[in-house]
């Protein structure tokens, strides 16, 4: 079956060019976020209404809140979506690079699902939002608590999964890792081969 | 000569990227659209946003309830990534109408609007840190003042960015084909 993602299009030694700028994005959207939520009720409180899962423990999450407070998530809320584009974007950009440093089937493939669950990830920032904003409108009923905690312990995984991921190619490319299955001192696997032939035939 | 600002887009792909964009754009806007409406509404932000003076701004926001702040601070946040998409597809469509334009002044003109266009995005952060500022209660200057300055440099730069492309895209292709072989 096969999984390729569309940023396995971007030809060799490209990557580097998307990613640097997107990743200062992330910081440049991701750290005024966390501003606005610590001017907010904070990190905490957030957290613990993702995960309060059900009417009555969000409701005295939410009692604590100042009108304030609501303000300040309805606009991390809104920027969310902005962010959620950007971190999955970089995700599947990451795993895309990762599943370049071998030439393993098994590895390739898992690298080209997790960059299409990285997208899947930032639809999954819909329904949150949409619960996290119900609830702080004052919509606290179910199905909102319920479905915004398992969507943050569904992401949560996600992102372990990934980074785990990301972390065994790390240690593959510093070569911590023994069993290592790519071409040695070099980058260009045979799919990065590939793509760069079919460049090279597509600009005759 | 100024450069493109999508030097990698091969010639086959513009249409669907344009297409994408416009529909990603179109799909944001209306849900911004619906989440103002089911706010203050749209005449009352656009009195906001014109007001100028914290008095005229308090006026406006006076009738708002907590409900009406709610969803503002929400179209807020929401509208970074408008601003994305929308500044994004006019810098995408003045390239395309850069690339058609048989003139090289033209062209140069059409790809500085491609880059200028991204300050468009940029202008979202003073305009939406006023509207949030007014929003949480702090109606006083510079707040009225930074979000008039914005949003109409924002439509400013839109209008021409607009005005380049309605002049430009229809154009016969006379000069160089878009795509790859245009930038070399």
């Amino acid at each position: 079956m096969n999984f390729t993602h569309p940023f396995e299009r971007i030809g060799p030694g490209h990557i580097r060019r998307y990613a640097v700028p997107l990743f200062l994005l992330d910081v440049a959207v991701g750290v005024p976020l966390l501003a606005n939520v610590e001017a907010g009720p904070g990190l905490r409180s957030l957290a613990a209404l993702a995960l309060a899962g059900s009417p009555a423990a969000a409701a005295a999450v939410l009692a604590t809140w100042t009108s304030t407070d609501r303000i300040h998530i309805a606009f991390a809320n809104g920027l969310d979506y902005l962010w959620g584009f950007l971190y999955a974007n970089s995700m599947a950009l990451a795993c895309v690079w990762a599943g370049r440093l071998s030439d393993s089937r098994r590895w390739t493939t898992t690298a080209s699902l997790l960059a299409w669950l990285s997208w899947v990830v930032a639809v999954l920032d819909v329904p949150e939002n949409v619960s996290y904003y119900q609830m702080v409108r004052g919509v606290n009923r179910s199905p909102y608590p319920e479905m915004l905690a398992s969507l943050v312990v569904t992401r949560t995984l996600i992102f372990v999964v990934f980074l785990a991921f990301l972390a065994v190619a790390l240690s593959r490319r510093v070569g911590l890792t023994s069993g290592w299955s790519g071409p040695a001192g070099s980058r260009a696997t045979s799919r990065d081969r590939r793509v760069a032939a079919g460049r090279s035939t597509a600009g005759r | 000569m100024i450069r493109s600002p999508f030097p990698c887009v091969p010639s086959h792909q513009w249409p669907r990227l344009l297409s994408a964009s416009a529909i990603a754009t179109a799909l944001v806007g209306l849900l911004i659209f619906g989440v103002v409406r089911a706010g203050p509404g749209l005449p009352a932000l656009y009195a906001l946003v014109f007001a100028g003076t914290p008095e005229r701004a308090a006026a406006v926001l006076g009738p708002w309830d907590e409900s009406d702040r709610l969803w503002i601070a929400f179209a807020n946040g929401l509208d970074y990534l408008f601003g994305v998409l929308l500044f994004g597809s006019v810098s995408l469509g003045c390239t395309y109408a850069a690339l058609r334009a048989a003139e090289p002044r033209r062209q140069s003109l059409g790809f500085a609007l491609a880059w200028a266009a991204w300050c468009g995005v940029l202008l979202d952060v003073p305009e939406n840190t006023s509207y949030l500022a007014m929003v949480r209660g702090t109606v006083s200057q510079p707040w009225p003042a930074l979000a008039l300055v914005s949003t109409s440099l924002r439509h400013l730069l839109l209008g021409t960015c607009l005005a380049y492309i309605g002049f430009n895209a229809r154009s016969p292709r006379v000069g160089r084909p878009p795509g790859a072989a245009a930038y070399r």
